[in-house]
């Protein structure tokens, strides 16, 4: 459904993309996954026609966007990473708006604007300017407004940064539900997120993917590499102690040291990052020194 | 169209963007007959003359009381007009211009609706205040020629037309509005000082000329036909509103 061909992106001296590749198959739910900075939403702006890529080409329901990019546009349903929309409309006059641009008649845009209001929880608030919406809210209205039309495809830029526990939770029951439909790519840099509601990942890391695949894919590629750890958000001192009694047993098995980690961090995506940057350390000085990487094409979760 | 109509027409009125139009044309109408009326009286209470002074001011003529109105308009009513045009692209793509460039967008719709609203609302600002200083001009100065002054109205509002596709082409050039009003200004500036010094007679301001001599019922002395400065402006206007379009278009994927 979605499909890159060696895109890469330089602003300035700046190389944000280099030869990306990646596709994404139809009616799938795919992460893209990513440190803040690696250039994902750089790859979803191409993806909608906001960024013309230097080289390479991207097709979207076989649709070339250098040559037919109102038809992917149409094809696409898009959420900022930062959404702002008209301040002086109310939530129901911007969808509206946002149906009749994508060619819902104007008599049928009212009913539509309901439903999206409905389907986002924002119908007790449609008569409120969104310029009086909270964060939160304004994401929730930025899916509405990237569903309206039903178009197939859904490109998420960190569509739950702005969302509390429960929001968090709504919406990821409502792109479970839109998956069975509709091609979705959702950039975070959580893993946690992409876990919950994707079929497959695109791990991306300073401009170039590192791996792409379904979940079942990637644990099958990485085999005994793999690095499994169950963790609660609220932990208390006790279970850190455990994680890191397991997490080290669980690194040096496959040949990563762990002495100079410091387990301080509560959190899963600190903790994963450090093992990543371990990883990396790792296989920069084994490929310096001309050993083959214990962590080669690792990820570890 | 009709979507992108109604939505500029919404956002001229929610954020009161018509407010400076109508209160600075429709003061400047007012303001010109009575300060002419009045110039006299003003003076003589105003300085310190030595008794006994007498001010002798020649009465007006009713054509240069309107045409002072046209002047006013020249100036006050071009910052107006550069306050409220420069926002209205850079402002929007500022704002919202990564979700609504996502869309499928017709940018000529876009721009045209943008110029229709902006030049609806201006041009009836203008026009009212016009009528309501040749009301007081015919009550405190003399009669009005009305059928000259509709005449030099609508030729003021072509001039405004103008206007407005360079503040608009201005607001599409950058994202900030501050930005885009310093380039109108100094655009509009260049075009009312240089054109006059090397093209006199034509195009945008051989339309000034022509309002002048509509006004005062006086023959277009011209060399050139005097329907060219009103094919010109109507040409360049068309053009400016026209280059918005490749431009908004390309920086749909630049930016």
């Amino acid at each position: 459904m979605i499909e890159c061909k060696t895109i890469s992106k330089k602003f300035g001296a700046f190389q944000a993309l280099e030869n990306v590749s990646f596709s994404i198959p139809s009616k799938k739910c795919y992460g893209f996954l990513g440190q803040n900075g690696a250039g994902k939403t750089t790859v979803l702006r191409m993806l909608v026609g906001l960024l013309r890529p230097d080289q390479g080409e991207i097709f979207v329901a076989g649709h070339s966007l250098l040559t037919e990019r109102q038809q992917v546009q149409r094809l696409c349903g898009y959420l900022p990473q930062r959404p702002e929309f008209y301040p002086w409309l109310s939530g129901e006059e911007f969808l509206r708006f946002s149906a009749e641009l994508v060619g819902v008649p104007a008599r049928q845009s009212k009913k539509t604007a309901g439903k999206y209001l409905d389907i986002v929880g924002l119908a007790d608030f449609a008569r409120r300017r969104v310029g009086k919406y909270s964060g939160g809210m304004q994401q929730r209205l930025g899916l509405a407004a990237a569903l309206i039309g039903d178009p197939p495809v859904l490109l998420l830029d960190e569509p739950v940064s702005a969302l509390d526990p429960q929001g968090r939770d709504s919406m990821f029951s409502l792109l479970k539900k839109l998956k069975q439909e509709k091609t979705i790519f959702l950039s975070s840099h959580i893993l946690h997120d992409i876990e919950q509601v994707c079929d497959g990942v695109v791990i991306i890391h300073k401009g170039q993917i590192k791996a792409q695949g379904t979940m079942p894919e990637l644990l099958k590629q990485s085999g005994e590499s793999i690095v499994r750890a169950q963790v609660h958000f609220e932990v208390d001192g006790r279970l850190i102690n455990q994680l890191q009694a397991e997490f080290s047993g669980a690194m040096q098995g496959i040949g990563i040291p762990v002495s100079n980690v410091a387990w301080q961090e509560q959190g899963l995506e600190q903790l994963f990052y450090k093992v990543v940057k371990q990883a990396e350390e790792e296989q920069h000085q084994n490929s310096s020194t001309g050993q083959g990487g214990a962590g080669d094409g690792n990820m570890a979760r | 169209m009709a979507i992108w109509l109604a939505k500029e027409a919404r956002e001229m009125v929610r954020l009161g963007r018509w407010i400076p139009l109508v209160a600075v044309y429709l003061f400047l109408g007012v303001l010109q007959p009575i300060t002419f009326k009045l110039m006299p009286l003003i003076l003589s209470s105003a300085s310190n003359l030595p008794e006994g002074t007498v001010i002798h001011i020649p009465p007006p003529t009713v054509d240069q009381v309107l045409y002072s109105i046209i002047g006013q308009y020249n100036q006050l009513g071009i910052l107006a007009l550069i306050l409220v045009g420069m926002g209205l692209i850079a402002g929007e793509r500022k704002l919202v211009g990564e979700w609504l460039w996502s869309k499928p967008v017709n940018i000529a719709h876009y721009v045209l609706a943008k110029f229709s609203v902006f030049f609806a609302v201006a041009a009836l600002s203008s026009l009212v205040g016009l009528g309501i200083g040749a009301y007081y001009t015919a009550e405190l100065i003399g009669p009005v020629n009305w059928s000259a002054l509709c005449q030099g109205a609508l030729l003021y509002v072509l001039y405004q037309a103008f206007l407005i596709s360079v503040i608009l082409l201005a607001s599409a050039l950058v994202t900030s509005p501050t930005l885009a009003g310093g380039i109108a200004l100094i655009s509009i500036v260049l075009v009312n000082l240089l054109l006059p010094m090397i093209w006199q007679g034509h195009f945008v301001s051989g339309l000034l000329e022509l309002i002048q001599a509509t006004l005062s019922q006086t023959a277009w002395s011209r060399s050139s036909p005097f329907w060219e400065p009103i094919v010109t402006t109507l040409l360049g206007t068309t053009v400016l509103i026209g280059l918005q379009i490749p431009l908004l278009a390309g920086r749909k994927t630049s930016h």
